[in-house]
């Protein structure tokens, strides 16, 4: 089962599924440091990527996903939690953490001049071309699809970039209030269009 | 607010992983998550629907100093490369070692055969669940040469599955099969040498869901369903 998986230094070489992980997960549970190390190999990149996505430095990052895996190790015996969904269990560990560490960053660093702020915009527009191009092939691609524009955009900047409601009515210059908004409304569509 | 209003708990949980929940009202949910299923499914809803887009984001290799500094937090730097086991095989290996290891043998087997007239059994484990109560009780012959394990009532026969009994090394190094666990009524489950060691190494033992006859794997491969101490005998 676990043939596929490399040197966990290695680098990812396949796409880790769930079955892999909750596997790789119950080991952990048992102290098996080795499978640690495995399911290092083969998640480590993916949330790295969200990581630095979400945090925008990279020493933050770097400290997040130490944080992020020594909990997954800690937690690794709460089976309910993470049975048949590994990667999305592990992915909320990694953005929760990331939006506290950002809570105590806000507190000491002004975001209004931050130079980190204008490159994660840019790649922020990519990821928007990105989820366009994927609208056909998934249930939530296309309920995206179904949004207007402005609800997409202002939800895609909330979860995949971490910006909060200030950040986001910044980026795309429009009020605050419509921002909220255009998420509240946004996430009920979503849901209904999900749930139909 | 009330939070018993279940869409109002649903909004909260969008906000919440979509991550505009923000501040002491993001503190102040995840405090009401704790103690409220509907809360926490829902949370688990949101995350499993939306976390498909984060695939998109490129991967990136984080550098090696994260795996080291992880090894180092968990103490994990030694154990990680050679298991217990190995490392026992290893010393035996060695001219001393095996000396060591014969003397070892021939005191444990002395001592077996003086305990084995008396029988007496001594509390290993005890498996419970909260919701459930015990489970198995799991006793060792005073030598230790084997475990004496009784499922109680609670236990669920599962045709299709059997539950494994594992030692799980304090050192960290892989967990020990310790044999197959009985469904109905009592079984006793033979110890090897390595096994006792593991065991006697160990501070908690564990159950995992295998398919019939046990892991194929010698490691396991099922969800892991219990974990408990190691009474410590005096």
């Amino acid at each position: 089962m676990n043939a596929a998986i490399q040197n966990p230094l290695g680098g990812v070489t396949r796409a880790a599924t769930d079955t892999d992980i909750e596997a790789l997960l119950g080991r952990c549970a048992l102290r098996d440091a080795k499978a640690l190390k495995e399911l290092y190999g083969l998640v480590s990149s993916q949330l790295f990527g969200v990581l630095l996505r979400l945090l925008r430095s990279r020493a933050l990052a770097e400290e997040a996903l130490q944080d992020v895996i020594v909990r997954v190790w800690q937690r690794a015996g709460q089976f309910e939690a993470y049975r048949g969904r590994g990667m999305a269990w592990m992915m909320s560990i990694a953005r929760n953490r990331a939006i506290d560490l950002l809570r105590t960053q806000r507190q000491t660093v002004s975001i209004d001049d931050s130079d980190a702020f204008e490159i994660a915009d840019e790649s922020g527009r990519d990821e928007l071309e990105m989820s366009a191009t994927d609208k056909m092939k998934t249930a939530l691609g296309q309920c995206l699809g179904g949004l207007s524009q402005q609800q997409r955009e202002c939800i895609t900047l909330a979860y995949v970039n971490g910006y909060s409601h200030d950040e986001i009515a910044r980026s795309v210059g429009s009020p605050l209030g419509t921002v909220k908004s255009w998420v509240r409304r946004g996430l009920v569509s979503l849901k209904k269009c999900l749930e139909s | 607010m009330k939070y018993t209003d279940r869409q109002l708990l649903d909004r909260l949980a969008a906000q919440y992983v979509v991550g505009t929940l923000r501040g002491r009202a993001r503190s102040r949910f995840e405090r009401i998550c704790v103690g409220n299923e509907y809360a926490m499914a829902a949370v688990k809803r949101w995350e499993d629907r939306f976390v498909g887009m984060l695939a998109q984001v490129k991967p990136v290799q984080p550098p090696q100093q994260v795996w080291s500094a992880i090894e180092q937090r968990l103490g994990l730097a030694d154990t990680a490369s050679q298991g217990f086991v190995a490392k026992l095989f290893g010393f035996i290996g060695t001219r001393a070692g095996a000396g060591v290891f014969a003397a070892l043998a021939v005191v444990t087997i002395a001592v077996g055969m003086l305990v084995q007239q008396s029988l007496r059994l001594e509390p290993v484990a005890v498996i419970a669940q909260e919701a459930r109560g015990e489970l198995w009780r799991v006793q060792a012959s005073r030598n230790a040469k084997a475990l004496v394990v009784e499922a109680t009532a609670s236990v669920t026969v599962d045709a299709t599955h059997s539950y494994e009994l594992w030692a799980l090394p304090s050192s960290g190094a892989a967990p020990v099969s310790l044999g197959l666990l009985p469904t109905r009524g009592s079984a006793k489950l033979t110890l090897t040498e390595a096994q006792r060691l593991a065991l006697s190494g160990s501070a908690k033992v564990a159950v995992s869901l295998e398919p019939v006859g046990g892991s194929p794997t010698g490691a396991p491969t099922g969800p892991v369903l219990h974990v408990a101490d190691v009474t410590k005998s005096s």
